[in-house]
């Protein structure tokens, strides 16, 4: 049982917020090896990783983070490092001579493409379908999203969603495709003003 | 009509070019899913080096690990918070927070930070200092480990 008066998690996430150089040093002591291996999720190598992890941090002290919920420690650390891993295969895939994955697309959706997802003609920002998308993904079952986070963001993998959901690889596969596609339709008909499914 | 194929590749192309949203509670499943590994010494030594050369010039901040045995656990709270107490009266000693992680409820960090070395060994000099040592001495399942972190070096 943790004293009442003794910091926990939460508290250091707070000082880590203000900048206390000695919370960033606990958050390293204790979480620097783990936020490693979470970057290995991501990256290539180990190398690569313990860079993401190694220039988060040094951002962190420059300038601390922000803290929006102190309590889940957890989540706080793994969105940071999906965060500076996914930055550093963007820059990257720049430093290579490759577009970023998200600008290539944009600049196909922008001139041709015209199905019925395509940003209508009033909305060609990525901020409007940014929110149309968060829109209909507030309409799905909580299951549903894990497996798309695993599946477009590889927040989890196959197995972990598998275990996580208790349902096997064939099992996966169908609710993976239904979820899809009921995003898809739900994209589909918040794109039609009156609410209408164009599909 | 768009058929079936057509509308998930539009999906796909839509997703890509604005990124897929991630929940907290996904991330955070999937950080408790991940087995860590330790991180190589080069790495330590990066970051334990950026760290100390953001501590103001002169200053000293001390990370003391002390790992309780178990059912003794709230013993060595109590002596570290009386610790704690005394230790913030001492000149020279600019924090002490004591933490510890609702995770790994036998392990304690003391963070403290000194002026410079000459209050690092007042501290030690210190009556409390002595006590704490005698009193924590039977409730430790490990030696105390200390990290020091000040410009130019870490130890």
């Amino acid at each position: 049982m943790p004293s009442a008066s003794v910091p926990g998690d939460d508290e250091l996430l707070r000082a880590l917020g203000k900048g206390e150089v000695h919370a960033l040093a606990l958050v390293f002591q204790r979480h620097g090896s783990k936020m490693v291996s979470f970057a290995r999720r991501y990256v290539n190598d180990p190398g690569s990783a313990e860079d993401v992890v190694a220039e988060l941090l040094g951002r962190w002290l420059e300038r601390p983070p922000k803290v929006h919920d102190a309590g889940r420690i957890g989540a706080f650390l793994a969105t940071s490092v999906y965060h500076a891993a996914i930055d550093w295969i963007r820059r990257e895939r720049v430093a290579h001579g490759r577009p970023p994955r998200g600008e290539a697309s944009v600049a196909g959706a922008d001139t041709g493409m015209k199905g019925a997802i395509s940003p209508p003609a009033e909305e060609l920002t990525r901020e409007g379908l940014r929110s149309r998308l968060a829109r209909a993904l507030d309409q799905l079952s909580s299951a549903d999203r894990l497996l798309l986070e695993g599946h477009y963001a590889q927040a989890l993998t196959p197995s972990e969603s598998m275990h996580l959901l208790g349902i096997n690889r064939a099992a996966f596969d169908q609710r993976l495709h239904r979820a899809r596609t009921r995003l898809a339709h739900l994209l589909a008909s918040a794109k039609s003003p009156a609410g209408k499914g164009e599909g | 009509m768009i058929n079936q194929p057509q509308l998930l590749a539009e999906l796909d192309a839509a997703i890509a070019s604005v990124g897929f949203p991630v929940r907290g509670q996904a991330m955070e499943q999937a950080w408790g899913l991940t087995e860590e590994s330790t991180a190589s010494e080069a790495f330590q030594e990066r970051v334990r080096r950026a760290i100390g050369e953001v501590v103001p010039a002169g200053e000293l901040l001390l990370l003391v690990t002390l790992r309780a045995r178990r059912g003794r656990e709230h013993e060595l709270v109590e002596a570290a918070e009386a610790f704690v107490n005394a230790s913030r009266q001492m000149p020279g000693v600019l924090g002490s927070t004591l933490y510890r992680s609702p995770a790994d409820s036998v392990t304690l960090t003391l963070a403290e930070r000194f002026t410079g070395r000459p209050a690092l060994e007042q501290h030690m000099a210190a009556e409390y200092f002595g006590r704490f040592q005698r009193i924590q001495r039977p409730l430790l399942a490990a030696p105390v480990e200390a990290i020091f972190y000040q410009r130019g070096a870490s130890i």
